[in-house]
């Protein structure tokens, strides 16, 4: 499993060169915007890695490959998976690296710091987007499942282009009061173990139906 | 011991074309040539040895154990060449190697290394910026660096020219010194065959025509011409096709045995090579 992910971070060397310039435009461009400028820059670099392990496998026709291998499928769509987190965990880096060597330099550039909100909140998206595009693309491939790709992105940008200014322009409106209530409560503890269940749950339930869609794949 | 390949009735249909009951079987120690036009299922075949396709129905049993329960274990003890690049073109050898090593139970760096050089692969070159030759010297140096004891090969030598062909047939040759390992190639340039099979597996339109020993194949099959005034309907049955033009006749038989005894005189008996038998096999209907 270990060597599927190295494979996919090895086969995408460009978009590591990229990934500071991919974060560097999400910060300026996020400059009125202010701190959601962290999950923002952390989410779209982990979902530019995904598409792109994504798309180069099937680029070189991997599952040819992979399944001529001593692997099980089961491992093929685990490493996957898995390594959707290691592309967080690499965004996150850059993210603090990038910030941090704007602060250094002192460039006239506003950055906000990782909290551990910023990395949960991260891993909650990334996980409901992954789950949600992993079967799909298990089931039709990658350039079938493009369509549900773009929808899932451009509607995440979409719902939080529209919701992060109305949160940050009227702070007594119902939306921002529901989140602040929301966001107060966030450290208590059902809450937490309750979010973690669900998005547990809903991984296991995509990568259970990722696995039964690829095992019926025939290359 | 169990043979190293075994396929037992196996069936697969799709639209418009269909395995039909395919059944042959290879034992250690020798090289099966499996033969066939194109789209005639040798690759359908192989897939479905290789549980890259799920099969309809049959058999298939690698080192005795069935090749979707023991899928792992199978695969550790194959190697496989496919019939074009399924590497990931934008690592370079080494990396591809770095992936693909930890995967195998038996591999063995020394033995790649061997390859490498005998290959002269470039191990920091990208697999991109290899030839035909090279990516396909590459897929053959890791099918050969763990241990394994059959080789299936998918089309290896399409596309190659003849001195990496005669290399991977010197290859292919030494590998069989081994008693205890098997090779099952399949190609539509059946001269390479002439040179190495001990087996032959003829399929055509999803059938199995003959699998049998190359030697029986000439022993039984013969090449006849002659005058066509001897050819009237009983003489036809024998031949499996035969080719006229304004000078006379040239078909295949079955058995020649029996030829000889139907004309005393009159007609030139030769030796058929895979080609031919391919060919008549694959345009009787035609040409009967």
């Amino acid at each position: 499993m270990f060597n599927l992910i190295l494979k996919d971070i090895l086969i995408q060397k460009k978009t590591f060169l990229f990934g500071a310039v991919y974060i560097m435009i999400i910060i300026l461009s996020f400059q009125q915007i202010g701190s959601p400028m962290v999950p923002a820059s952390i989410i779209a670099l982990t979902y530019v890695m995904t598409q792109y392990a994504c798309a180069y496998d099937d680029k070189n026709k991997a599952d040819m490959l992979l399944n001529s291998l001593p692997l099980g499928r089961d491992t093929v769509v685990a490493a996957r998976y898995l390594s959707t987190f290691v592309f967080l965990a690499i965004a996150v880096v850059y993210y603090i690296v990038l910030a941090g060597i704007i602060s250094v330099l002192r460039l006239p550039v506003r950055v906000y710091p990782v909290s551990f909100e910023d990395i949960a909140g991260c891993l909650f998206s990334s996980i409901v987007m992954t789950s949600i595009y992993f079967p799909v693309f298990f089931k039709v491939g990658y350039i079938k499942s493009r369509m549900v790709n773009f929808v899932l992105f451009y509607g995440l940008f979409f719902v939080g282009g529209m919701l992060v200014p109305e949160l940050v322009k009227d702070k007594n409106s119902e939306l921002a009061k529901w989140t602040t209530r929301l966001f107060s409560n966030q450290w208590d503890v059902h809450i937490i173990a309750g979010a973690f269940i669900i998005t547990i749950l809903f991984l296991s339930a995509s990568y259970m139906l990722s696995l039964k869609f690829y095992r019926n794949r025939e290359f | 011991m169990a043979p190293i390949l075994e396929v037992k009735g196996l069936k697969k249909e799709f639209k418009g074309f269909a395995l039909k009951n395919i059944s042959f079987t290879l034992e250690r120690g020798y090289i099966m040539g499996f033969i066939g036009p194109n789209g005639a299922g040798k690759s359908t075949t192989i897939k479905l040895i290789m549980n890259l396709l799920k099969r309809d129905g049959g058999e298939i049993k690698v080192f005795g154990l069935d090749n979707i329960k023991h899928e792992k274990e199978i695969k550790n003890r194959i190697g496989f060449v496919f019939d074009e690049n399924y590497f990931y073109e934008e690592l370079t050898v080494a990396e591809m190697k770095r992936v693909i090593a930890p995967l195998y139970k038996n591999w063995d760096d020394g033995a790649f290394n061997r390859y490498l050089k005998k290959f002269s692969l470039p191990p920091d070159k990208k697999i991109k910026e290899l030839s035909k030759g090279m990516k396909m010297k590459f897929s053959l140096a890791v099918a050969l660096s763990h241990n394994a004891e059959l080789l299936i090969m998918d089309e290896p030598t399409s596309g190659l020219d003849p001195i990496i062909r005669s290399e991977l047939l010197d290859i292919l040759t030494s590998v069989i010194q081994d008693e205890n390992k098997g090779v099952f190639f399949s190609t539509h340039i059946t001269s390479d065959l002439d040179k190495i099979a001990d087996y032959i597996t003829f399929i055509n339109d999803g059938r199995i025509i003959f699998s049998c020993p190359k030697d029986d194949i000439f022993e039984k099959y013969a090449l006849v011409r002659g005058p066509k005034e001897i050819l009237n309907t009983s003489i036809r049955q024998y031949f499996v096709g035969i080719k006229e033009n304004r000078f006379g006749f040239e078909g295949l038989v079955k058995d020649k045995h029996q030829l000889n005894k139907m004309f005393k005189d009159g007609i030139v008996i030769d030796k058929p090579s895979l080609d031919d038998i391919m060919l008549y096999f694959t345009r009787r209907v035609q040409n009967v």
